[in-house]
């Protein structure tokens, strides 16, 4: 059921600006405590893990 | 034993890789300004693409392992060549456009060695988890219902790929408009 909701396009459309916005906010707030490179280390690593999970759904 | 041994198989080979394309994308990385803009429209254009499901093929070799590499070979020598095949990522075909982000971020290190570790820990990531993968397929899945299963995956994978995408072009933009207020 869940994925049919998220399927829908303006659902699609929605998560995409909702994340987009989340991300610009979330480093706004985090350059006033933290530097840039050391999110983007943490999330480099975090999506190098998504992408390699996300082969075993690769033909 | 023979589980961790063959994960170890994908992890060190893409350890070893992503430190050198840790140290290269530092090197190539002398312009901070321009690889963050690279790594922004990266990321907002492929980004949408997936979330949207827009049809737009992600940047990715299409090499694949040749059958005669692997054919009449032991166990051990099959695992390690999977391993550093398919560990680190980059050479084989892969759908998802997040894997070709990860260079234009280690660009944006501060100096060599760290880029180098942050290489490291990247190909741990992905070579570990890439490789629990296939040990998950190999030991959940009849070879019968393997391939449906993986293409009604894919477009969920592509999704979260999708979304952290996005994720990462706000963040980019942010970071960007930092640095411009700084300057101006």
């Amino acid at each position: 059921m869940l994925e049919a909701w998220v399927t829908q396009r303006q659902v699609r459309f929605l998560s995409a600006g909702s994340i987009l916005i989340v991300g610009f906010v979330m480093t706004r707030q985090l350059l006033h405590t933290s530097s840039f490179t050391t999110a983007a280390t943490i999330f480099s690593i975090s999506l190098a893990a998504l992408v390699g999970a996300g082969k075993l759904a690769s033909p | 034993m023979r589980v961790a041994l063959y994960i170890a198989a994908y992890v060190l080979p893409a350890a070893a890789i992503w430190g050198v394309v840790g140290l290269v994308s530092r090197l190539l990385g002398a312009m901070p300004v321009f690889m963050l803009l690279l790594a922004w429209v990266y990321a907002f254009g492929f980004g949408v693409c997936e979330t949207l499901a827009l049809p737009a093929q992600a940047p990715s070799l299409t090499w694949q392992v040749p059958a005669h590499w692997v054919e009449k070979r032991s166990a051990t020598v099959q695992s390690l060549i999977w391993g550093v095949s398919l560990g680190p990522g980059l050479i084989t075909r892969n759908p998802y456009a997040g894997i070709w982000l990860l260079p234009l971020l280690l660009a944006l290190n501060q100096n060599l060695l760290i880029a180098a570790g942050v290489g490291i820990a990247i190909g741990i990531a992905h070579g570990g988890t890439r490789a629990l993968g296939v040990v998950r397929n190999r030991t959940c899945i009849e070879a019968t219902q393997a391939h449906l299963l993986i293409l009604g995956e894919q477009w969920r994978w592509k999704y979260l790929d999708g979304l952290a995408l996005l994720l990462a072009a706000g963040a980019l933009a942010a970071y960007i408009l930092s640095l411009l207020g700084n300057h101006l």
